[in-house]
């Protein structure tokens, strides 16, 4: 045997387009793309495109415009109405927050439960959730309207004078019903985390003594405590950018329906929509989006470096999610 | 790893900001605006921002007939839309407008083009045809009702008249107004609070019509006393006036005297129409286009009667605060196709119709006799109508700011001085601080 036909040919070098971890790479950037993409063109441009506007005295349509720095933003933080709707917007989220968080975690326990027609009472406290927005607040505005509304029937049944609720003080209650309404979005989720939650712990916590609520306290909550965080986050977020039930409860339509906003409903997005569209200024209403996307990434900052002590994750977060 | 450098991370979110960049710019003059169409894209039809109503399907089939190639899309009036395609640079080919309010606004800005050499072409109609109602679409750079004309009104009214309910006034014994003697708003405030009933808390019925402190509603009122609220060059408002303040009280006094819908007590169906039809309100502040709504109503014409434009001073005027129309954009693909249609819209088939309907006064002057006149009412309305048009004026409004923005400044101060948080005086202060920013503003960019 010759050398030549004996020898062992070393394998060809795969071509770079053959090998495993460009293959890998390929499809990991090819499903991520559409979001990629997607951010960029919805949420990036938008933002920079805000900031540029931001930073002029243009009304929307006209063609003249100049430069005006940085002036927007020291107009915003020196305007008391800025202040004024923050401040109700904070109270609305103070109030619609806890009461969805923990009002979700309560309905879930009790849907856990093993209860007669527990698929049907499911059903019927997701269902709302499933109500579009519009339809659910234009729903509530004929329940509470003082003339013909089912809620002042009932309270006439009790005696009790009908209630001008589409006014003062009492639409901010008629606007708090309506953002609970949505709660069974909340329950199904806080649903799946205790069905998650792992059945040998609650055990051996029974063997050691532990009651319902120590073993709802010292198990259930920690390992849910990821998802209670998910639920706290996003629903302050979706609180404080508040918009459309606040708009739909006041009479008018587009524009002008600003106009009939009553004063307690006067909610931060409230205040940015009219700047744009009642008032034309859209720098100065641009100026107050990119404040305010300050605010809530500040606030969601500190959530979760308050959490850090009170959430459980099952996986250490700081391993880069290897399980080892 | 020198295999993976042709697609690594920061490669990637470059050609995605890339491809994002390429594509953003590919939708910005049509995807982002939807103008596309009829006539946003190609100048092949008109593209309409409007209100479906004004171009009924059999209406739109004989345009079709007539014009095959100019086929028309309709798109609904939406002002957050329009800025959007405006600043796209691919605005509609038509759009509606009051003229009253935004002729100085758009032509100010040439965001509004002229249509003196259409209409000067125009076999349809002159400019002689058109009741100088339409002047209020004129603009010379500084005046309204001079100058260029940059819209065309479809219909118009004198929009502070009144709709009563003669039956409800009866019974309350009320004197009815006459076109001789049209009443004051004080005593309409007198009327409504004999005709408003409340029981449990349940407004039974509301004596006066839904009132808001809109600057075109306070500037209407004022027109009766001689001074107006905008200053002579339109840059500012004056509500520290005696004739402002007297106005902006009424207002106050009547929502606190809770005899109708109000900013504090808003309608919940948005205008006067539906509570006025089914009795729940004893009066509308409508002009005679009402009629065409009256008409439709079950047995509305036995007890709805049209009544002078209350005073609020001494000069007797019935002015009109809205003469609802269309414009052309500047920058509109197919401004030839849009004045044909507009053309037809204001001299054709569409306007007879109206005309028959009783939905306002055409502004094409022979069509007048179209004007419906069979049922009691309706003679007794036109009557009012033509006896009134006498004192018939159009308001001029500033350019600097639009009248949604002075009303929304105004609406925000409104409910302290009704609550008693604020005397009229610091009202007057604070409402010209706000509005006059408003308007300097408005001339910082348009230049004045």
């Amino acid at each position: 045997m010759s050398a030549a036909s004996s020898s062992v040919h070393p394998a060809s070098r795969p071509r770079f387009y053959q090998t495993t971890r460009w293959r890998q790479g390929r499809d990991f950037y090819l499903f991520v793309s559409p979001w990629v993409v997607g951010t960029i063109l919805l949420t990036i441009f938008p933002l920079a495109y805000a900031f540029g506007v931001s930073l002029t005295n243009w009304d929307g349509i006209s063609p003249g415009f100049r430069w005006v720095g940085f002036d927007n933003y020291a107009k915003v933080l020196s305007n008391p109405e800025t202040w004024a709707s923050l401040g109700r917007t904070g109270m609305l989220a103070l109030v619609v927050v806890p009461i969805t968080v923990v009002g979700s975690l309560v309905l879930a326990v009790l849907l856990n439960n093993k209860v007669r027609f527990r698929a049907g009472w499911r059903t019927l406290i997701y269902l709302p959730a499933v109500v579009p927005p519009v339809a659910a607040t234009l729903t509530w505005k004929l329940l509470f309207e003082r003339d013909s509304g089912a809620v002042n029937a009932i309270l006439g049944l009790f005696g009790r004078d009908a209630v001008n609720w589409m006014t003062g003080q009492q639409v901010f209650i008629v606007l708090i019903v309506v953002m609970l309404w949505g709660i069974g979005g909340g329950v199904i989720i806080n649903l799946a985390a205790l069905q998650d939650v792992p059945q040998e712990l609650l055990e051996a916590a029974e063997l050691d003594g532990a009651g319902h609520w120590r073993r709802f306290v010292s198990v259930t909550v920690p390992t849910i405590s990821p998802v209670l965080l998910f639920q706290f986050v996003t629903t302050t977020i979706g609180v404080l950018q508040t918009f459309v039930p606040a708009l739909l409860l006041s009479p008018g339509s587009g524009a002008a329906a600003i106009t009939s906003v009553p004063e307690s409903n006067r909610l931060f997005m409230i205040d940015v929509y009219a700047e744009y569209f009642a008032f034309s200024r859209y720098g100065y209403a641009s100026a107050m989006l990119w404040l305010f996307f300050v605010v809530i990434l500040l606030i969601t900052g500190i959530f979760f470096k308050v959490s850090g002590r009170t959430v459980f994750y099952a996986v250490d977060p700081s391993a880069g999610g290897r399980n080892d | 790893m020198g295999y993976n450098a042709s697609l690594d991370r920061r490669s990637f979110l470059t050609w995605s900001a890339v491809g994002a960049a390429a594509a953003l710019a590919g939708c910005t003059t049509q995807g982002a605006t939807g103008a596309g169409g009829a006539g946003g894209a190609g100048g092949k039809g008109v593209t309409v921002m409007g209100v479906a109503d004004d171009f009924p399907k059999d209406l739109l089939k004989i345009w079709n007939s007539k014009h095959p190639d100019l086929p028309v899309k309709i798109i609904a009036y939406d002002e957050t839309r329009l800025n959007a395609m405006l600043a796209a640079g691919n605005p509609p080919d038509l759009v509606r407008g009051l003229g009253a309010q935004q002729a100085g606004f758009l032509a100010s800005r040439k965001i509004a083009r002229p249509l003196d050499d259409y209409i000067a072409k125009s076999s349809a109609f002159k400019v002689s045809d058109l009741d100088p109602v339409n002047d209020v679409w004129r603009w010379d750079g500084t005046k309204q009702g001079e100058g260029q004309i940059y819209g065309l009104t479809k219909d118009y009214s004198l929009d502070m008249m009144l709709w009563y309910n003669s039956r409800l006034f009866e019974s309350v014994g009320a004197t009815a107004p006459t076109a001789e003697r049209p009443p004051t708003y004080d005593d309409m405030l007198d009327v409504a609070k004999e005709l408003t009933s409340v029981k449990g808390g349940k407004v039974l019925r509301y004596g006066m019509w839904s009132t808001a402190p809109a600057v075109e509603g306070i500037h209407a009122m004022m027109a009766t006393t001689g001074v107006p609220l905008f200053a002579e060059d339109l840059k500012t408002v004056d509500f520290s006036s005696p004739e402002a303040q007297k106005a902006v009280l009424w207002l106050a006094n009547v929502a606190k005297a809770k005899v109708g819908y109000t900013l504090l007590d808003p309608n919940p169906d948005g205008w006067d129409w539906p509570p006025f039809s089914v009795q729940r309100e004893a009066m509308a502040q409508a002009g005679y286009w009402f009629a065409g709504a009256v008409a439709g109503g079950e047995g509305t014409g036995k007890w709805a009667r049209l009544a002078p434009a209350p005073m609020l001073g001494t000069k007797r005027v019935s002015p009109t605060t809205s003469a609802t129309g269309h414009w052309i954009p500047t920058k509109a693909k197919n401004p030839d196709g849009a004045f044909a249609l507009l053309e037809w819209f204001t001299a054709g088939e569409p306007a007879v119709a109206r005309a028959k309907s009783g939905w306002g006064i055409p502004i094409i002057r022979s069509l007048a006799s179209h004007l419906p006149t069979a049922e009691p009412f309706q003679k007794e309305a036109l009557e009012t109508q033509r006896a009134e048009s006498q004192y018939a004026t159009v308001l001029t409004f500033s350019p600097y700011a639009t009248v949604t923005a002075l009303s929304a400044t105004v609406a925000g101060l409104f409910p302290q001085l009704v609550k008693g948080g604020m005397t009229i005086g610091q009202f007057a202060d604070q409402a010209n601080d706000k509005c006059n920013q408003l308007l300097a503003e408005g001339v910082s960019r348009v230049g004045g």
